[in-house]
């Protein structure tokens, strides 16, 4: 039993350092460094896809046929690791990660031509059309309808939470193609292009002053029938594959245990107010020292589905732990560095970006004015994506069989 | 032994009340983005409802009101979600200020004033240090003023002779220089800088007496915004329907809200507690109080889901107010370590 990396994982992550050396640019690190919202926004995404997709190291997740690196999951889990700690960017992981595999795997191949060299190029700019009022954690009650009339569908609804529907120029979206019949049944899996007269985006700003999210509204939208991915009925399959497939392997606790040791960085210069600094403060010190055990432990589970993974093995059920762990392990890292700024941490800026020109002056430190915004838009961690209800009880049943 | 309200402390409670008639999301957002934040009519309507003379002495044209009457307006605020910043313009001031000439304005709701009390650099120290005064000219910088943006005057904690005292700043004056930032409950808070400004004082006000009662109240506020986010949520989980039934019909759900309800009453407990033992620790009921809160806000936004995480409901305001106060002279971390070292 070991944890070491094979000397060829180790070479390709020497080669993975060199680029990420050469090629991740200040205002790049910067861009992410102060982005306090979930998704990292165009501005600074778009440069970095561009960076990676010439590399070809951009849609990871994707066939070598499709144009994937073809990397092992190690490979895959050793590339993340290392943006994560050299404080790359995000990607626009809705069409990269999201509606891309989803392509690869249903898509006819006049559909795989057509999309995916254009996720690839940046060319288009994805959203994710699932979530309704009245769908959210239940989300087999959508009620978007799209209708077939010649060929095209017709769609009519709204959808809420879109991510970027404002950046996007397409939207992959859960509608019903037929309302007569069982209700996950009769739902289709829709690619519908978002500059048409028929759709419209309303931005919703979260509590942190962030605008990430929106509502859109189909009115008579049009799209060709040809968008249609997999077959009518077939949208709640392909829903759920593109929940597995985010399931298949992660690596989140790199970046988390990394927003541990900036902590630590911060708390080694922030004044205590009585002479010294907060890291020798008992209670911030104390809790990082718990944070962090609890992280170091969350990577070897991720290791160990990893190791499953690399054998060519399925991953074991401690999948289904990730994003409970994950989200929950995040909200306590982003609180603590609220605690630690004291009356700086209470600082929450109205405008963005928080990086570059235009940034708005902070109050301490970048860092400290980041901290609020982070903390706030946090909180969504344990409700997207299947909140952490949703999850255990899916975890109840299927894994632990009650 | 009796905890019901008096017949006075009902008239208080029902005065905010119909202060906070019709006010909403679109109305409070109004308010916080006029400069300096603050609403000067509405500032004044407080006045004359007799919210901000209950704060402050008989002798000085106040009403005099106790800690416990000043408690029933906080938590009354709270449960409204109010924007008016009582706590720091009305309640710090008018205790600050007492035996000042400039209480009359302060109660008439024509001056606002603001409580100049942290340093960078000095987390929660309440002692002055870079802040002096000297032959009657205040100089140095102090952060997280709030209500800085719209003040006409502030009381400033200022070190002169080896010790802290407080001293009133014209905030119109040429050697004061504000400036003004957004903080997480939509309020403005500023940094002052003094270069050398007239300062008047120090006043004979009784610094921690104060700072224990703006922990009572910070406390009173947050039970009443907990208890208005517990009442939101349990509506909501009442009529928001998923699979087919309201949400209220979850066991997981059931039990979350059951252990909210106890924290909410214990949050309550802890304030009367507070009002009612003699030399109760303020700080660490507070704290008590803040952490339970806080609990209560993080499950408020948990259980709206996504639109728990939206500025279109109070709820995220709501729990954006309960941490700004929680750390308000103090966070619960450094409040608890206190007391378990003072027992």
């Amino acid at each position: 039993m070991d944890m070491d990396f094979s000397p060829e994982d180790l070479a390709f992550q020497k080669e993975v350092r060199a680029f990420l050396d050469d090629k991740l640019n200040a205002r790049l690190r910067e861009g992410a460094a102060n982005t306090p919202s979930v998704f990292t926004e165009p501005d600074i995404t778009r440069e970095w896809q561009a960076i990676l997709a010439e590399k070809g190291w951009l849609a990871t997740s994707w066939p070598v046929e499709d144009g994937g690196p073809g990397w092992t999951p190690t490979q895959k889990y050793i590339f993340e690791k290392e943006c994560a700690i050299a404080g790359a960017p995000s990607l626009p992981i809705l069409g990269l990660r999201l509606v891309g595999p989803v392509i690869c795997h249903f898509g006819t191949p006049e559909q795989k031509a057509r999309f995916l060299p254009r996720i690839i190029s940046g060319e288009d700019y994805w959203c994710q059309g699932y979530s309704e009022p009245g769908a959210g954690s239940d989300l087999a009650a959508v009620k978007t309808r799209a209708e077939r009339v010649g060929d095209k569908y017709v769609v009519n609804g709204s959808k809420i939470w879109t991510t970027h529907a404002h950046h996007a120029n397409w939207i992959f979206a859960l509608v019903r193609t037929d309302p007569t019949v069982q209700k996950q049944r009769g739902i289709s899996f829709l690619l519908i292009p978002m500059e048409q007269p028929g759709v419209s985006v309303s931005p919703i700003v979260t509590m942190a002053n962030d605008h990430e999210v929106n509502a859109t509204f189909f009115d008579n939208a049009e799209t060709p029938a040809d968008n249609l991915i997999g077959e009518e009925g077939q949208g709640w399959t392909i829903a759920k594959f593109l929940l597995e497939n985010e399931r298949g392997g992660s690596c989140a606790a790199p970046a988390l245990l990394a927003k541990l040791d900036r902590i630590e960085r911060w708390a080694k210069e922030e004044a205590s107010g009585t002479n010294g600094t907060m890291i020798h403060d008992p209670n911030i010190s104390q809790r990082l020292a718990r944070l962090r055990l609890e992280a170091q432990a969350f990577e070897v589970t991720e290791l160990r589905i990893l190791a499953e993974l690399a054998k060519g093995r399925p991953a074991g059920p401690q999948t289904s732990l990730v994003k409970l762990t994950s989200s929950n392990l995040r909200q306590q890292i982003d609180e603590l560095a609220v605690d630690l700024f004291g009356y700086e941490g209470l600082q929450l800026p109205v405008t963005r970006p928080l990086y570059g020109n235009e940034a708005p002056e902070y109050v301490g430190s970048r860092a400290a004015q980041l901290s609020m915004p982070a903390y706030l838009n946090g909180r969504a961690y344990t409700i997207f994506g299947g909140s952490d209800e949703v999850q255990k009880t899916i975890i109840a049943k299927q894994v632990l069989g009650l | 032994m009796n905890f019901d309200l008096d017949e006075n402390q009902e008239l208080f409670k029902a005065a905010v009340e119909r202060f906070c008639q019709g006010q909403d999301v679109a109305t409070r957002r109004a308010a916080r983005a006029l400069p300096g934040g603050i609403d000067r009519a509405r500032w004044k309507e407080l006045a004359e409802l007799g919210l901000i003379g209950l704060a402050a002495g008989e002798d000085d044209g106040g009403m005099g009101g106790s800690h416990g009457d000043l408690a029933v307006v906080a938590q009354a605020l709270g449960h409204a979600q109010a924007v008016e910043p009582w706590l720091e313009c009305a309640f710090l001031p008018a205790r600050l200020l007492a035996g000042s000439a400039h209480l009359e304005g302060v109660i008439a709701g024509e001056t606002i004033a603001a409580f100049a009390f942290a340093e960078p650099g000095r987390r929660f120290m309440l002692e002055a240090q870079g802040v002096k005064v000297r032959g009657g000219k205040l100089t140095g910088t102090k952060q997280f003023v709030l209500g800085g943006g719209a003040a006409d005057i502030f009381v400033v904690t200022a070190e002169e002779d080896g010790k802290t005292g407080l001293f009133v700043v014209d905030a119109k004056a040429a050697e004061v220089e504000v400036r003004p930032y957004p903080v997480a409950d939509g309020g403005v808070a500023a940094i002052v800088t003094f270069h050398d400004a007239a300062a008047e004082g120090p006043l004979a006000a009784d610094l921690a007496a104060v700072i224990d009662g703006a922990r009572l109240m910070a406390a009173a506020e947050m039970v009443g915004i907990a208890q208005r986010l517990f009442a939101d949520t349990l509506e909501y989980l009442k009529t928001r329907e998923q699979f087919g039934q309201p949400l209220g019909r979850f066991q997981v759900l059931q039990h979350r809200m059951v252990d909210a309800y106890a924290r909410v009453e214990s949050v309550q407990s802890a304030i009367l507690r507070a009002l009612l033992q003699p030399a109760a620790p303020m700080a660490a009921i507070k704290a008590h109080v803040a952490e339970n809160a806080i609990w209560v806000a993080h499950q408020a936004v948990q259980l709206h889901g996504g639109m728990g995480m939206s500025d279109e409901l109070g709820i995220g305001h709501g729990l954006k107010r309960i941490v700004l106060l929680s750390k308000l002279f103090g966070d619960p971390d450094s409040d608890i370590l206190d007391y378990a070292r003072a027992a």
